[in-house]
């Protein structure tokens, strides 16, 4: 009888003790709360640049400056826009984008060429005033052939050009006046993407070599002296400085697929699957060491806020970089699938996202 | 007579496992082999050469020379100095076990264009062109020259060329005006300008 009734206290305690467990696992799985809301901001965003707590973006009518904090929008004066602007940037005073022509309709763009004595056939680097509502043409005969051009102040820019070998790049520091290109030097590879560090006045760029793999070097304007950052064994996709200098990469296994230890890659892209980001990583130097980091396999970016660097995937989740360490500040995103492409950010203490020519902001937690 | 037995059993599974091993070795071998151990024979018109395979740098100081290299398909670049300057070809190059590579930098010199100039002249006719009166720029990655003439008694003429089967063709002059605007590739064009 003891016997028994020992046996039911044991059965009732694993009974509940299974049930606890079924309710935790239920809520791990299930989540715990409602999926976060998101109000939508701007709905016809091209190229974007985001500058302190502001969006610029460049539609098919111009100009548009939408506030991170209220939401407000503010647009320019009509521009008519049919050309494909590869590169976009905003400064204190206007933007600076290149402008590749649309052949089949004729834009504002197009006729400011024309106006400007400028192949209107041909892509060509603009300023745009913000004050004076003017589209110039920048610099055509010592920029039309950058293939980058990277603001290092109100009146220096660094253009990046293709060397005669095909595979080399030159730098040159262009002046908004209009004075002769300045040569700095030439890396021995192509120069896939530049970042300016304007608190440490240091140049990074991305380069691919050969090998089809990627390297980083940094150029000192102080020391006039270029650096090798990093020797990947992938591909280098992100790069993010923060306020004390120390630099971020974001490190993909391998732009494609390898034929041989050292030998260069069978031509082919790779489909952007889960297999694709597997093995991807954060990379951190600090001048004398780098120190890598596992990171998930999803989609992944970089980018800065207030001068710390942050870590953005495509699922929502967001982590801060301090002391070299990601600290999680949003959990990933269980609402509505979006795009692989989508590319969620925080300013302050909010989180938005932008997918598919949307901005959208955390109205809920 | 199960001591006999046993024995053979033992001997049997000793050879089977050798024999295993053996195919374990040629396979991991022949392995080794083919992603290794490729071989490039190099043959230039000009030393020493610098020559970029992906990663792997080498030095090719003879007009023959063989080196090693894992088999593979590599981007390359052989670089020498020519005129004054540092030329360089690029292109890819598959290494096998017998791989070869022509290298041909006299091409890029600025006799070979002067040469072609003149042959286009024709042989009834004295050259006025001459290296010491012709400045050569060559663009897209070396497979189009821009040449600038500037022959005592003769106006100053630009003639534009394109590589075609390892040689070179004249595509447009010798002439004291070539036009731009969309004609020919931007960094031609860029030449054709700065040549004027």
């Amino acid at each position: 009888m003891q016997n028994k009734s020992r046996h039911t206290k044991w059965l009732a305690a694993l009974s509940t003790a299974v049930v606890v467990i079924a309710v935790f696992v239920l809520f791990v799985v299930m989540g715990h709360g409602k999926p976060v809301q998101y109000k939508q901001l701007n709905s016809k965003i091209g190229s974007y640049s985001i500058r302190e707590d502001t969006l610029y973006t460049l539609d098919k009518n111009g100009f548009v400056a939408t506030s991170l904090e209220t939401g407000t929008e503010k647009r320019y004066s009509l521009i008519r826009m049919s050309s494909t602007v590869p590169a976009f940037s905003w400064d204190g005073s206007g933007a600076l984008f290149l402008s590749s022509p649309d052949f089949n309709t004729i834009d504002d763009v197009a006729i400011a060429a024309n106006e400007q004595g400028v192949d209107s056939m041909r892509p060509h680097w603009w300023r745009y005033d913000a004050k004076t509502n003017a589209l110039t043409v920048f610099n055509p005969r010592q920029t039309d052939d950058c293939t980058s051009l990277t603001e290092i102040s109100s009146d220096s820019f660094v253009c990046v050009k293709q060397a005669s070998d095909t595979v080399s790049s030159d730098l040159y520091l262009v002046k908004s006046s209009g004075a002769g290109a300045q040569y700095l030097f030439t890396n021995p590879y192509s120069i896939r993407s530049v970042y300016y560090d304007s608190v440490h006045g240091s140049l990074y760029y991305v380069t691919q070599r050969l090998s089809g793999f990627d390297s980083v070097y940094s150029y000192s304007f102080k020391n006039n002296e270029e650096s090798l950052v990093y020797k990947s064994s992938g591909g280098i996709d992100g790069l993010s400085v923060d306020k004390d200098g120390l630099v971020y990469l974001l490190q993909k296994r391998s732009p494609q697929k390898q034929t041989s230890g050292q030998g260069s890659p069978s031509i082919g892209t790779v489909a952007p699957d889960d297999k694709h980001y597997d093995g991807q990583a954060l990379v951190v130097y600090d001048a004398h060491t780098t120190k890598t980091l596992p990171l998930r396999n999803l989609p992944v970016r970089l980018y800065t806020d207030s001068g710390v660097s942050h870590i953005s995937y495509s699922d929502g989740e967001i982590l801060a970089i301090q002391d070299s360490k990601p600290k999680r500040i949003f959990e990933a995103d269980r609402g509505t699938k979006k795009s692989p492409a989508v590319f969620y950010f925080s300013h302050g203490d909010k989180r938005y996202y932008i997918d598919k020519g949307s901005l959208y902001v955390q109205s809920s937690k | 007579m199960i001591y006999d037995r046993r024995r053979t059993i033992m001997k049997l599974a000793g050879l089977f496992f050798l024999l295993i091993g053996i195919v374990i070795m040629v396979f991991l071998l022949r392995n080794s082999a083919s992603s290794s151990g490729g071989s490039l024979t190099v043959t230039t018109d000009v030393t020493p050469v610098k020559l970029e395979l992906g990663d792997i740098e080498k030095s090719v100081d003879t007009t023959s020379q063989k080196l090693s290299a894992p088999i593979g398909t590599y981007k390359y670049r052989a670089s020498v100095q020519m005129d004054g300057k540092t030329v360089s070809l690029v292109d890819t190059v598959n290494v096998s076990k017998d791989a070869k590579l022509a290298l041909s930098f006299k091409q890029l010199t600025s006799a070979t264009i002067v040469n072609t100039l003149c042959a286009n002249l024709g042989a009834s006719r004295s050259c006025p062109f001459s290296v010491k009166n012709t400045v050569v720029s060559f663009a897209e990655g070396n497979t189009w020259a821009v040449s600038a003439s500037s022959p005592v008694g003769y106006d100053k003429t630009t003639t534009v060329l394109r590589m075609n089967g390892g040689k070179w063709s004249i595509v447009e002059g010798p002439g004291t005006y070539i036009p731009t605007g969309g004609y020919y590739p931007r960094s031609v064009e860029e030449a054709i300008n700065n040549a004027k």
